[in-house]
């Protein structure tokens, strides 16, 4: 993981008080974030509150977020570090304590950012979207998966991927957006329902 | 701004300039804001499945190879199979120059010592088919084959391999010494049967 134009961008815009581009960084890293929680906690209810406490405390730690690091970095450091305060936390609290009581007055501003980072059930990667996506994949022309899997199992960039491809990079562009497009019509009403 | 900007940008290949302004875009326009999440949505199920994918293969490789034998095992094996074929060697190969051409009753040592049961494959068919015989060696459940070779069990009994094996060593020495060769060394031990 590069360091991100655009996750550059939208962390300027969070430090600079957009809390929306804040919302499109928890979009893009909910799931890589869950997940690696995942391997510390594996209550999924429980990983899902220690996801959230973690984009909560990156959220407060980003006005002091130099750069030196990627975002994602960043990120999951913190991560790791709250998945691993959640375990010594749950090793030594009795298990009928209300965790619900906040003591330093801040308690406006976390249901604030947990309304901002509240992740719609929808949203989360269930077996039925993974297999809804690996099937709509498995359908599409050649072309157009071998465009979309380069990308995104291989991370390779649009140049590599026009290179292995032998076509141009404004075609693997328009590859890469048309399977997403493909996908995302199977993808969409199993999101609204 | 189209969902093809959003394609690129998420994978930053939009340039500097136009990523700023499709993120002012992304920001002030909500539906664009779901497609964003909906791609990245698609991204992270697929790494997952290639993940649980490629973890279900490492899985059914350790599952479809057998799992070896224990080390001490396949040594013993080894060791079985070495002595086997030794054996089996010294019956078909080490033979002394005369042949009796009388089968000799099969018993077995001790009533119980008998030389396991080894297959020979031999070319010879000369001997009656009803007793087929290879230099003195009883034939049980003699298999012909189509292309002329023999396979059967042998039952050998150790008094007489320990005649012919003197008789070879004899032979053996007697012809090295007119070939002025050194025959078996006086100091090397030789292994035979004993008789008990």
């Amino acid at each position: 993981m590069g360091d991100s134009i655009t996750d550059t961008e939208l962390v300027t815009r969070v430090q600079h008080g957009d809390k929306s581009a804040f919302d499109l960084l928890v979009l893009k890293y909910q799931h890589r974030i869950i997940k690696l929680i995942g391997r510390y906690v594996r209550e999924p209810a429980d990983a899902m509150d220690v996801a959230q406490d973690a984009f909560l405390k990156a959220y407060r730690a980003l006005p002091n977020f130099r750069g030196e690091s990627a975002f994602y970095t960043w990120l999951y450091r913190i991560a790791i570090n709250t998945a691993k305060n959640h375990l010594v936390a749950a090793a030594r609290r009795p298990s009928d304590v209300d965790l619900g009581t906040n003591e330093d007055g801040e308690q406006f501003e976390i249901e604030e950012m947990q309304a901002t980072l509240e992740t719609p059930e929808h949203l989360l990667l269930t077996d039925e979207i993974r297999t809804t996506v690996v099937d709509a994949i498995g359908k599409l022309p050649d072309d157009l998966r071998t465009a979309i899997m380069l990308r995104e199992i291989d991370g390779l960039s649009y140049e590599e991927i026009a290179t292995v491809m032998g076509c141009p990079i404004g075609t693997v562009r328009s590859r890469i957006f048309r399977a997403r497009e493909a996908v995302d019509l199977r993808l969409k009403p199993l999101l609204e329902d | 701004m189209n969902d093809e900007q959003i394609s690129a940008l998420m994978d930053d290949e939009l340039p500097v300039e136009s990523s700023r302004q499709a993120l002012a875009e992304l920001l002030s326009e909500p539906p664009t804001r779901a497609t964003w999440g909906r791609y990245h949505l698609i991204g992270d199920a697929l790494r997952s499945a290639d993940e649980t994918r490629s973890a279900g293969s490492r899985t059914g490789n350790i599952i479809s190879f057998p799992a070896p034998p224990p080390r001490s095992l396949l040594k013993v094996g080894l060791g079985l199979a070495a002595a086997a074929a030794i054996a089996a060697l010294a019956f078909t190969v080490l033979q002394p120059g005369s042949r009796t051409g009388t089968p000799a009753p099969a018993v077995a040592i001790n009533s119980a010592a008998t030389v396991p049961a080894i297959p020979i494959a031999s070319t010879e068919n000369n001997a009656a088919p009803s007793t087929p015989v290879i230099d003195g060696v009883d034939m049980l459940d003699s298999q012909y084959e189509a292309d002329g070779t023999t396979s059967q069990n042998v039952v050998v009994r150790a008094d007489e391999a320990q005649q012919r094996m003197n008789t070879y060593l004899f032979n053996f020495n007697e012809q090295r010494a007119r070939q002025r060769t050194p025959g078996v060394r006086p100091y090397v031990h030789i292994v035979g049967y004993e008789t008990p």
